[in-house]
């Protein structure tokens, strides 16, 4: 049954198997989740992958939809779907290793900036039942248009709110970390993942090799990736090594 | 950097010299609701030293803050009817960054809110991916000592300006090592 791609089953199929879940222990269901998890199967090597760093809690893997040249996944090796579902101590680490490879993406990358981004549940864009962050690289006018509308909340709803996360947040206590609302069952078959595995797929081909050097030669006129042009501007900010992380602070400053 | 600290909108905030709607505070994090949120309920989530970009941020003061980001993410959920959340942070101008203080959006979500967060993935050529899975590959070699607490005693906080230009030499050292 596990066998079976989710979206070929007949509604009987997919109702049994909803019944079967339900009546799963939270550790069944986790190895469950975990068997049927792409990037789980990447971190266990059984799919081949951009892999950029590892240590012994977390994996880091070149985005194959990239919003940017050297976007990045982190991904805990553990297997949690949300957030919330992670261990304090999983948290910080992740995250120093977030800030430690953002780090390192300036100045190899010449970047002038980069974004971090976590999505919990499909409403904010998650597309993956593992969870993961994103440091994206940016540079100016780099096409990435993330835009946060800044809406007009009356200050009595804004006081409620205060007032009902300020008494949750006192009490300290983490809200359990179930799934409640995330509806993250629907991630299970989401096709963008099961798009994301067969081009990953198609990557470890060995037969593309051979089309390099071709294709090598007629881009080599087009551009160099790895040195891009720089301006005379450009490069005064950034000598030799990458750019410097004092000049993207410093860009406050100068306005 | 000291200069920008004073005219630091946040750090006018953190004085109590502008009002917030503050939602949590311990010694080192306070959280406020941005009034103008991209959705009722989006929090700042930020440390109380006037830091301008995450990668000045001290480690173990990184580990911190995101814990609180989590813990935010959970009570914006229990609290407001919401399908999700997003952490987001921009890093430098060019990343969309509007204030000269390091911060953390924890963002509730539902669907077709009018915030996009998504983007059109770039077309990238064979080349191109293994270039800069090379670069990054040597780039990251370092990553993986941290400093997960904090490196003087409380009492002796004076000196923190010191923490932040060690932790940058010590950066610039590791990758001038790289051959």
């Amino acid at each position: 049954m596990e066998q079976t791609n989710p979206q070929d089953m007949t509604p009987e199929q997919v109702e049994a198997l909803k019944e079967k879940l339900k009546k799963m222990s939270p550790e069944e269901l986790k190895e469950f989740q975990k068997k049927q998890c792409i990037f789980c199967q990447m971190i266990s090597g059984k799919v081949q992958a951009k892999k950029v760093f590892e240590d012994d809690k977390t994996i880091a893997v070149l985005d194959i939809n990239p919003a940017n040249p050297g976007h990045v996944l982190l991904l805990p090796k553990e297997h949690y779907t949300v957030m919330p579902q992670l261990p304090d101590d999983e948290i910080s680490h992740i995250f120093m290793v977030a800030k430690s490879l953002s780090n390192a993406i300036l100045r190899a990358l010449e970047a002038r900036g980069t974004n971090i981004i976590v999505a919990n549940g499909p409403a904010a864009g998650q597309r993956a039942q593992h969870f993961m962050v994103h440091i994206i690289p940016r540079k100016e006018k780099d096409n990435v248009e993330f835009s946060l509308p800044q809406k007009q909340i009356p200050d009595k709803e804004l006081d409620i709110i205060k007032d009902k996360l300020a008494a949750i947040l006192s009490k300290g206590a983490k809200p359990k970390p179930e799934n409640k609302g995330f509806d993250i069952s629907s991630l299970d078959n989401q096709k963008v993942v099961e798009g994301d595995f067969k081009e990953i797929k198609e990557e470890a081909k060995p037969e593309e090799k051979t089309e390099l050097p071709k294709q090598e030669e007629t881009k080599k006129t087009k551009k160099q990736p790895g040195k891009p042009k720089k301006t005379p501007k450009e490069a005064k900010k950034s000598p030799k090594k990458g750019v410097d992380l004092d000049d993207i602070a410093d860009l406050f400053g100068e306005k | 950097m000291s200069e920008s600290k004073e005219s630091c909108i946040l750090c006018q905030i953190l004085d109590g010299k502008v009002p917030s709607k503050k939602v949590y505070e311990d010694d080192e994090i306070i959280v406020i609701l941005d009034v103008n949120g991209a959705n009722p309920g989006h929090c700042f989530v930020m440390p109380k030293e006037h830091y301008t970009i995450m990668e000045q941020v001290p480690d173990h003061m990184i580990g911190k803050l995101f814990q609180i980001a989590n813990k935010v993410s959970s009570a914006v959920f229990e609290a407001l009817e919401i399908k999700g959340t997003n952490i987001f942070v921009t890093n430098g101008i060019a990343a969309g960054q509007m204030v000269a203080h390091f911060l953390i959006n924890v963002i509730p979500r539902n669907d077709n809110d009018g915030i996009n967060l998504q983007w059109q993935p770039k077309q990238l050529t064979e080349e191109e991916v293994s270039t800069v899975e090379l670069q990054l590959k040597e780039a990251f070699q370092n990553t993986g000592s941290f400093q997960k607490t904090p490196e003087t005693p409380k009492e002796a906080k004076k000196p923190e300006k010191e923490t932040i230009s060690d932790d940058e030499d010590y950066l610039l050292k590791q990758l001038r090592r790289i051959p």
